[in-house]
């Protein structure tokens, strides 16, 4: 059984990452918002499920970070040349 | 026992992270925090969850897959990100302008 707060403080990190995406001043940054979003995600979704205790939430956690490395190397190669 | 308090933990330090991630000046510094939450408080937790099971049980072979996963990708999505912020034109906060005329990067001038 996890200590409950614990989700409160990934709670307040996630929406500091999605601040940081939010108002990035570069094109780079926002992918740095996103992807410390998902890597958080990644972690309160594992911690959820062995908190409650079933193994068949963390298939979604693989999957967010495979889906998430995919993006980022989409968008790290395709975005525009010039800084917008 | 011990294990919810690694993981109170972890959370501590990824919260740390994201303030640096939101508060810091540039680019490539906010890249240097983004990497603490990605190791110090993602990978950390992970490992402590990870033994914080039983040996050979299901969670733990699913936990180590997202581990071995994590371990490959997040330095080469950090990098691929940073590169393409140099080749679009993000420059270290405080340089002068021609000290990083030549661009290994690919970029055009």
């Amino acid at each position: 059984m996890m200590f409950w707060p614990v989700f409160w403080i990934f709670g307040f990190a996630a929406f500091l990452s999605l601040a940081r995406a939010a108002r990035g001043p570069s094109f780079a940054d926002r992918f740095l918002g996103v992807s410390s979003f998902v890597n958080i995600l990644t972690l309160a979704v594992v911690a959820y499920s062995v908190s409650i205790g079933t193994e068949f939430y963390i298939d979604m956690a693989i999957v967010l970070v495979m889906m998430s490395f995919v993006g980022t190397l989409a968008i790290a190669k395709w975005s525009p040349r010039r800084s917008g | 026992m011990i294990s919810e308090i690694l993981v109170f933990l972890s959370g501590i330090i990824a919260c740390i992270g994201a303030i640096g991630l939101f508060r810091f000046k540039d680019f490539y510094t906010r890249s240097h925090a983004s990497t603490v939450i990605s190791v110090g408080g993602v990978m950390f937790s992970l490992f402590v969850l990870m033994f914080g099971e039983r040996f050979m049980s299901a969670y733990f072979f699913k936990i180590l897959i997202i581990l071995i996963i994590m371990l490959i990708t997040e330095p080469t999505a950090t990098h691929a990100i940073a590169n393409r912020a140099y080749m679009m034109g993000v420059r270290p906060r405080g340089l002068k302008k021609n000290q990083m005329e030549s661009r290994p990067g690919g970029g055009r001038k």
